[in-house]
């Protein structure tokens, strides 16, 4: 048997956003799956608010990269979105926060659309808003953003920091892109070799609320950038 | 009214004007003596002989009986196949053990078990409805079993995450997304079960419109033989229309992506 991954040891802060990038092959998605019980670790364990983990566990939720297998075609937005909430709560209120979620992600327009009627970066954000219906203490999200054209994913970027401050959810978004790790993050760990290792994890100080253009300038993101480049092996200078 | 317009906006008038030029060119020919089959009745024969077996009250009794056992069939041949090939599409050790079963018996055609079930029940509606089941099985049983596995297993790992039961995952993501290729099976299945009616009444059973064609062949009638051959026709359109129908009204999300899909 191969191993996956080996010697990870991270802690999430509540309301922390941790990026982890890294290039592929090394483990980022076998990673998310193991932080969201879809797979079993053969060593090691994995602990929510202080519980080993057996199975997905209750606050934990996972958003995919790929939405259009994700979501529930045959149900409307509104309906997808309740989804993780049915049989769990009184409809009233699973009402209320299929409502709340999808105007966070600006979506209480389309309400009755079926996804297959909306473009992809409003099939993510559905996505995303019934991950955020269930309240969860752990968004993990994986390479959310990677079939979006660069505009959209820009925009859906500062809206999961929003959506982050609204909400005081931890995440970990899982990426390939060391801009995005960069930009996004407070902090960032780079995953690398086979099995996949968790070399280093870098604090990001640069200022809140962050802009698309100014923090992408600044020479702090600049520097963060050729460190992470490097950490990974790919800079050109390496 | 704004019904109405719809309905006639979407009424392809082209292709009705096809069919009527080709009959006009039928009822031509025979009048003018170009074609000399002494069997082969006009168009304006075959009308006739519509409102002579109307008139009778056959034709109801006959579209009765037919319309009766495709529907049974059907939907015992639906249940058949929608149950099996649910469990076929869940269970890998099923299928070990019985895909080659079917695969030996889907491409035996259906028709050629008719003398046997003419031995098994005599001239009846079970012959009848065994010849119809056996084959209408397969589109049903086949697409349902492709379509549950075909759930992309993404939507398991959505189950999963959200934490659904086991019978949670069933009902809500497995069934559902199976659904558009059950209806697939169920309208192939629907049309191969009129057919085979028509060939057991034909053959077999001394009933409905697959006999009465065979009854005014032998009582030299050819254009009542035409003209059952026409309601037959129609009978296949009403139905599949009527499937159709039914599927966008129970199930309007399916029915837009078969739609969307082509």
């Amino acid at each position: 048997m191969r191993r996956i991954l080996a010697d990870i040891s991270l802690e999430l802060r509540r309301g922390e956003f941790l990026t982890v990038v890294g290039p592929s092959g090394t483990g980022k998605t076998t990673l998310l799956r193991v932080l969201g019980g879809l797979t079993a670790s053969t060593r090691g364990a994995v602990y929510v608010n202080g519980r080993l983990i057996d199975g997905p566990p209750a606050d934990v939720v996972i958003v995919f990269q790929d939405y259009s297998h994700a979501l529930l075609q045959w149900r409307t937005v509104a309906r997808n979105v309740a989804f993780g909430l049915e049989g769990k709560l009184p409809r009233s209120e699973i009402n209320e926060r299929v409502h709340d979620a999808l105007r966070l992600v600006r979506l209480d327009r389309h309400v009755d659309d079926y996804p297959w009627q909306l473009s992809g970066g409003m099939q993510q954000r559905v996505q995303i808003a019934r991950a955020l219906a269930l309240r969860p203490a752990v968004l993990l999200m994986d390479e959310p953003f990677a079939a979006l054209d660069a505009m959209t994913k820009a925009q859906l970027q500062d809206e999961l920091h929003r959506l982050r401050d609204a909400t005081g959810s931890s995440f970990v978004f899982v990426t390939h892109d060391i801009e995005e790790a960069v930009y996004l993050g407070d902090r960032v760990a780079v995953i690398t070799g086979a099995p996949g290792r968790i070399e280093r994890a870098v604090a990001v100080e640069l200022p809140k609320p962050r802009d698309q253009v100014v923090t992408r300038q600044m020479p702090k993101f600049l520097e963060l950038r050729y460190l992470l480049h490097q950490a990974i092996g790919q800079s050109e200078h390496a | 009214m704004r019904d109405l317009g719809r309905v006639v906006g979407r009424i392809n008038w082209l292709g009705l004007a096809t069919i009527t030029l080709g009959f006009a060119l039928w009822e031509l020919l025979l009048r003018a003596g170009f074609a000399q089959y002494q069997n082969l009745p006009a168009p304006s024969a075959i009308a006739n002989g519509l409102v002579e077996i109307t008139s009778s009250g056959q034709l109801f009794a006959d579209t009765r009986h037919t319309l009766l056992s495709v529907l049974v069939g059907w939907t015992a041949a639906l249940v058949l196949g929608v149950v099996s090939g649910l469990l076929l599409g869940a269970s890998s050790t099923l299928r070990r053990y019985s895909l080659a079963s079917i695969e030996v018996l889907r491409p035996m055609p259906g028709i050629a078990f008719a003398p046997v079930a003419l031995l098994l029940f005599g001239f009846s509606l079970q012959m009848e409805l065994m010849v119809i089941i056996l084959p209408a099985l397969w589109p049903v049983l086949i697409n349902t079993m492709g379509a549950v596995l075909g759930v992309h297993a993404r939507l398991f790992e959505v189950g999963r995450t959200f934490r659904l039961s086991q019978g949670e995952i069933l009902r809500k993501i497995m069934l559902p997304a199976a659904l558009p290729g059950v209806l697939v099976g169920a309208r192939l299945s629907m049309t191969l079960a009129l057919v085979l009616a028509i060939v057991a009444e034909m053959v077999g059973n001394p009933a409905g419109l697959g006999y009465a064609v065979v009854r005014e062949q032998q009582a030299m009638r050819p254009e009542l033989v035409f003209a059952y051959v026409v309601v037959i026709g129609a009978l296949g359109v009403i139905l599949n229309a009527a499937l159709t129908g039914a599927v966008a009204v129970l199930f309007p999300a399916a029915s837009g992506r078969l739609r969307e899909a082509g």
